[in-house]
């Protein structure tokens, strides 16, 4: 799937391809650490971040706002501490 | 308020469908959804649990009457996903949010998938949304509401075909790895 900006999409499919490999073969075996995909995802966020930010849609990912938008979808208090 | 509620049972074990969930875009049920990014995330330290943000881009599709309401169109809107993998429990629970035109109304869709308990092939799942519009119009209001939620169904029934649909190409993605392999 494509990202939201053209630039980002070949680094998005790459750390996606990652992700699902990762996902399938890792994480659901019992591994948390994401230490395999890290690079590639260092590397999408910081031009997803920036197209984002140009968009004025990188405060609805802020802290205050998550945790604003879980309480008001009813979440559990565990689930809304972002652990960051 | 509006809520809606649905449940469903798929034929395919939970792994699948929690893959099957992260990789639902693009498929040829949803159209409508331009893009998806991953904004944030992590291994919750405390619990294990793997915690995704998206954003996710689709074609507005509002009715033309409602556009002219808001005094403007708007070819796309915005949408924020959280979602919760917790393989201890084997459930994966996902919350979403429209961030676009949120002073207007907010529909904010849960759905969960957890395996089920009598047969580990076949996967719950729940689904359930509130749609609450604001304003001073009690009529106006519950046009809005009516609105979101018809477009709510038509998607939700759509969003289980899609799904089968991911889980039909990661079998075949699976046994062509066996091919190949063997």
């Amino acid at each position: 799937m494509n990202s939201i900006s053209e630039a980002c999409s070949n680094l998005k499919q790459s750390y996606d391809k990652c992700f699902n490999s990762w996902y399938s073969e890792k994480f659901l075996k019992g591994e948390k650490s994401t230490s395999d995909c890290d690079a590639l995802f260092k590397e999408y966020q910081a031009c997803v971040k920036a197209a984002l930010k140009e968009k004025n849609l990188l405060t609805s990912f802020e802290p205050g706002f998550e945790a604003a938008a879980m309480a008001n979808a009813g979440s559990s208090s565990n689930a809304s501490d972002p652990a960051r | 308020m509006k809520l809606f509620e649905a449940t469903h049972i798929f034929g395919h074990s939970w792994d699948k469908l929690t893959l099957a969930s992260f990789r639902k875009y693009p498929n040829p049920f949803s159209p409508h959804v331009v893009s998806v990014d991953v904004v944030n995330r992590y291994v919750d330290p405390a619990s294990g649990k793997l915690i995704t943000h998206r954003l996710v881009t689709m074609e507005s599709g509002l009715p033309g009457w409602l556009s002219r309401v808001m005094g403007f169109t708007a070819a796309h809107c915005h949408v924020h996903e959280t979602s919760e993998v917790d393989p201890t429990t084997q459930t994966m629970t996902l919350r979403t949010k429209n961030l676009s035109w949120s002073d207007l109304f907010t529909v904010e869709e849960m759905c969960q998938y957890a395996q089920d308990r009598n047969d580990a092939s076949r996967t719950v799942f729940t689904q359930e949304a509130r749609i609450h519009a604001f304003g001073s119009l009690a009529t106006l209001r519950s046009r809005i509401e009516g609105a979101m939620l018809d477009r709510f169904r038509s998607t939700a029934a759509k969003g289980k075909e899609a799904i089968e649909f991911v889980c039909e190409s990661l079998s075949l993605e699976q046994q062509e790895a066996t091919i190949s392999s063997a």
